[in-house]
């Protein structure tokens, strides 16, 4: 008895944060799912206004019609789809080698990767510019993917910490029992590794989706061009078509939104050892 | 699979992807020149040469449909051998690094306040020459209009639309204090004393109406400073530090703190990009701002009545404004530069301003034209004459490689002068220093 | 640290060394390369060269539009006297030492409270997540919506319980603070690592404990946060070197001026101006090799701690 309603207390201690920080990160998204159904005129009301007199539905499909929407999207989805499985490709290979390989570079290479990291992307945007422009890739959306192959320091980073952070035993007695390398990292290492690797996809997909200066500095036709760069067409030489905006990344981040609530069921705590051996 | 097969496998996968690369490098080599001109290499087959000019603008959604419809489309039906591929790029920094890798635009929008800088740095065409083959007249243009688009003597843009800055003024907030809305301030002293009136504080000791706020919106030590007779360019040099550009910004300090700082800027903090002007609120008795707010009002329509009067200047000092805009530039590294220029003089010349106001959404914009702007009988409207009367007589900023640089100075130590970090003339004095050793470093 | 100790007891069940002769040795290396390729050939691809280059620049007047004329160490020499890059120095470290710590507390926090089985646990997870979603350009313009001192949102919230509300991105004592709490907005990026972290911990353990009849309190301290040690070394470094090129919120916010009185002039942004609008590049590069240096001091200074705090189930 006493536990239970130790418990009800505790849970509803628990629901009560939530729900006062939640209001903190809500209300800004609130915010701009109520400025998308805005008209014209209510924009800038004093005192603010949370529900509009009317509800501007057509902003919806002005917005889509502002830009070519579906085309966009069909751009971002490639490039963000490519991107991702290279991300899942390269990344936990790499993070493998760094955290439970044990080789002499793999100290130096963990270093470099985080140096890599350490030069604001500004300085580098010009030179880098100028290799893809060498290997011809400028104007087409291959900067935008196809080095997500070749590894991202900030994913091999924090995979690298989750497969420190499994017991040393797994790959011990995979190498008693003379597995190969591949198959403890295919077999044992990775599965455990599952949350990690989510998040990962979840990151790049993000990154991906809401990436605006790649697109900008590599596609040079508006045929490419991703929903980012549609967002900003909203703005004017003055100001912007506010509500439009608003409406659209309501749109852009819906998706996502759905997304992340379907992945994050995965988030349960799956490991004993028992499931392991 | 076995070990060895399965690392030949991610070997195999591994190499692949580089074959991939280089594959792809030498694909899209072609289109990357395709890109510059899909037309002129390839389907050229004597006669009329058809080219495509490549042409980046600043806006995309409305504006890039709305230029394309009335502009662009005359353009190609009067040029049928130009295409013109239009592309929304927005800012600065993907046309930079177009310029760094070789394959800029022919033909970009550019802020004519970078004209000066980016001349500077060899990375645009130099028009003189067409321009005067062309006779093109500058005097088509108005004065500071032309000026920005030329860098030591050389013509490097050619200008598309302007703005200037005048006062508003809050008739119903005039009432309220007990002023006569029909006579609004003609001299800075005036205003300071309409302005006071008008300051009402609240409750919570914050203001619920404010007089004036100098370096809201458009105010700023550009304005006050030539409306004081000060100047930031005399003979070549650069003269920040003017006696009178000193005195303007001891005006705007001293509005700081008079009112208190604190209870100013809850007022006057960055709300430009927000699309919130304060002074539609109806809670501001002043403001200096662009003609194009105007363009606010099916917005916010406000429910008070409202004025615009030039910015007062001190006693012995006429009005004066400034005035900014677009401009169409040639990058270095343009391929098709004849057919670049036939579509700049176009669309910067007559034919192409006119038809770009005659569009149903022109609203309140001015072009850099006056002939086009008395043609289309603009100064009809009341408000829209204010700023079109001073547009003859604008001030523009200093056309130096130091421009933006100078600009962000100015801005810095007019805000700490308002926060009481540091006296005019002395943070003036230093501005004046360090924009110097810049342009000597530059001009060496 | 209890949880190592009882994994160590509980599981110790191998062999205590493999046999480590020269050709484990090179066996493993070829692994530990093979794995590691895509990175190599990434690193050699696309990140040698922009760091090279950048080197060089630094050395040079290169403006992006110009290559510029070799200057030696005049751009290092003029940073010393450049009152703006001093500023800029104080202002991100001032946003790094207090928004890093404080987005780990709450962050570990609230994915602690998203770990509890509760009912709506999912709702909660994506409620947090939202945030991090919305694209910059539109964040940017909400906030200084909300949080205009006259107009905005939150200052008539504060009116209506009779609080008068700060001036917030208008006042130099307010901004910067406001800026961190935007910064929290964005945690939950940080939160879903913390929860990936979570789902790490072998459960073994925590019915150990219960066995034991550790209550909740215990199994945090002993089980849990050990064990996070490892997401939250993560967080720490890639917060540091994140919140120290903190860029885009502040420079959208101010439309790139830092203002009030420079107290939001970061560092990137003013080499950002450096590069892009006075078209210093050169200058700019210098700026990113100091900053360079102050990152990496600062994270081997985290490093040099990792021993005493950080617990690797991975490590022997």
């Amino acid at each position: 008895m006493r536990n239970r309603s130790l418990r009800m207390t505790k849970n509803a201690a628990v629901h009560f944060f939530l729900l006062v920080f939640g209001i903190f990160f809500l209300s800004p998204f609130l915010w701009i799912l109520s400025t998308s159904l805005k008209p014209d005129d209510e924009l800038f009301l004093w005192p603010p206004k949370w529900i509009p007199s009317t509800l501007m539905w057509s902003n919806f499909p002005d917005a889509i019609s502002y830009f070519p929407f579906f085309t966009y999207l069909g751009n971002t989805m490639t490039i963000t789809a490519l991107a991702t499985i290279g991300i899942l490709f390269s990344c936990p290979l790499v993070a493998y080698s760094l955290a439970r390989i044990p080789w002499r570079g793999s100290k130096p290479l963990f270093g470099v990767t985080l140096i890599v990291m350490m030069l604001p992307y500004q300085v580098t945007m010009i030179p880098i510019f100028i290799v893809f422009k060498h290997l011809g890739w400028v104007g087409t959306n291959v900067p935008l993917w196809l080095p997500a192959f070749f590894g991202a320091p900030f994913y091999i980073f924090l995979l690298r910490q989750f497969f420190m952070g499994l017991p040393k035993e797994l790959e011990d007695a995979g190498r008693i029992d003379g597995a190969s390398e591949l198959r403890i990292y295919g077999q044992i290492m990775l599965p455990l590794c599952k949350p990690g690797l989510l998040t990962v996809a979840l990151f790049q997909i993000i990154g991906s989706w809401t990436d605006y200066q790649g697109p900008l500095i590599y596609l040079s036709d508006e045929a490419q061009y991703t929903l980012m760069l549609g967002l900003s067409s909203f703005k004017t030489q003055h100001g912007a078509e506010w509500q439009l905006m608003m409406a659209t990344s309501a749109m852009i981040t819906l998706p996502i939104i759905v997304l992340y609530f379907v992945v994050q069921k995965a988030f349960i705590r799956g490991i004993t050892f028992s499931g392991i051996k | 699979m076995t070990k060895r097969n399965l690392i030949v496998s991610l070997a195999a996968v591994t190499l692949a992807s580089v074959i991939a690369m280089t594959g792809c490098s030498s694909g899209s080599a072609g289109t990357d020149a395709a890109n510059g001109s899909p037309t002129d290499s390839g389907n050229v087959v004597g006669g009329d040469k058809e080219e495509t000019v490549n042409f980046w603008v600043n806006w995309g959604g409305d504006f890039k449909k709305d230029f394309q419809k009335y502009v662009i489309d005359e353009f190609e039906k009067k040029y049928p051998n130009i295409k013109v591929k239009m592309t929304y790029v927005e800012g600065t920094d993907k046309l930079l690094t177009s310029i760094a890798g070789g394959n800029p635009p022919d033909v970009a929008q550019l802020d004519r306040f970078m004209v000066g800088s980016w001349a500077a740095k060899g990375s645009l065409e130099d028009l003189t020459s067409l321009v005067e083959r062309d006779s093109i007249n500058k005097d088509d243009y108005y004065p500071a209009v032309w000026a920005e688009a030329n860098y030591n003597d050389k013509t490097y843009a050619l200008p598309w639309g302007t703005d200037d800055r005048a006062m508003y003024y809050n008739k119903t907030l005039f009432k309220e204090a007990g002023l006569d809305p029909n006579k609004p301030p003609t001299t800075i002293s005036e205003l300071d004393r309409m302005a006071e009136q008008i300051f009402k504080k609240g409750g919570n000791g914050k203001y619920d109406r404010v007089g004036f706020i100098p370096w809201m919106s458009q105010g700023s030590i550009y304005t006050y400073s030539w409306n004081w007779g000060g100047k930031f360019e005399d003979n070549g040099q650069l003269t920040l530090n003017d006696p009178q550009n000193v005195k303007a910004l001891e005006w705007m300090a001293g509005y700081a703190k008079k009112y208190n700082i604190a209870n100013l800027s809850s007022f006057s903090n960055a709300m430009g990009q927000t699309g919130l002007n304060p002074f539609w609120t109806g809670k501001v008795g002043f403001i200096v701002d662009g003609n194009w707010i105007l363009n606010d009002l099916a917005k916010t329509k406000p429910q008070f009545e409202w004025g615009v009067i030039p910015v007062p200047a001190p006693d012995g000092h006429e009005p004066t404004t400034w005035s900014g805009g677009f401009s169409y530039v040639m990058p270095k590294g343009a391929k098709h530069k004849e057919a670049a220029w036939t579509l700049m003089k176009f669309i910067a010349g007559y034919d192409g301003t006119l038809l770009w106001a005659k569009r149903p959404t022109a609203g309140n914009d001015i072009t850099a034209m006056p002939r086009v702007n008395s043609e289309l009988k603009m100064d009809e409207n009341p408000n829209l004459k204010v700023f079109l009367d001073l547009m003859p007589n604008a001030k523009f900023r200093p056309v130096t490689p130091v421009g933006q640089k100078m600009w962000d100075e100015l801005f810095r130590v007019q805000d700490l002068a308002i926060n009481g970090k540091g006296e005019p003339q002395a943070l003036l004095d230093e501005v004046k220093k360090n924009i110097d050793n810049e342009l000597s470093k530059i001009t060496k | 640290m209890a949880a190592s100790e009882n994994a160590g007891t509980t599981l110790k069940v191998l062999p205590e060394k493999k046999p480590k002769s020269s050709s484990y040795k090179k066996k493993m290396t070829l692994y530990g390369v093979l794995f590691a390729l895509p990175w190599i050939l990434g690193i050699l691809l696309f990140s040698a060269y922009p760091l090279l280059m950048s080197i060089y620049y630094s050395f040079t007047s290169y403006s992006i539009l110009d290559s510029g004329q070799w200057v030696g160490l005049g751009n290092y020499k003029e940073l010393m006297g450049d009152s703006t890059f001093r500023i800029s120095i104080y202002n991100t470290l001032y946003y790094t030492f207090i928004s890093v710590p404080l987005n780990i507390a709450v962050g570990v926090g609230l994915a602690l409270l998203l770990n509890t089985k509760i009912r709506g646990q999912g709702v909660y997870r994506t409620l947090f997540f939202i945030p991090s979603l919305v694209p910059a350009v539109a964040t940017t313009i909400i906030w200084l919506w909300l949080l205009n001192p006259q107009f905005g949102l939150v200052n008539y919230w504060l009116e209506q319980i009779g609080i008068s509300g700060p001036p917030w991105l208008g006042d130099e004592r307010w901004s910067k603070p406001s800026l961190i709490l935007m910064s929290l907005w964005g945690v939950g990026q940080a939160i879903i690592i913390y929860l990936a972290g979570l789902q790490d911990i072998p459960q073994d353990y925590y019915d150990a404990a219960d066995v034991d009849g550790a209550n909740t309190m215990r199994k945090l301290r002993h089980i849990t946060l050990p064990l996070m040690t490892p997401v939250i070394f993560f967080n720490l470094i890639m917060g540091v070197i994140g919140t120290m090129q903190n860029f885009v919120l502040p420079y959208t916010l101010t439309n790139g001026t830092g203002s009030p009185a420079d107290s939001l002039m970061f560092y990137v942004m003013y080499l950002y101006q450096n590069a892009f609008l006075y078209l210093k590049m050169g200058y700019a590069s210098a700026m990113a090799w100091i900053l360079f240096l102050i990152v990496l001091v600062l994270t081997i200074l985290i490093f040099v701690t990792q021993k005493r705090w950080v617990h690797y189930q991975g490590k022997e």
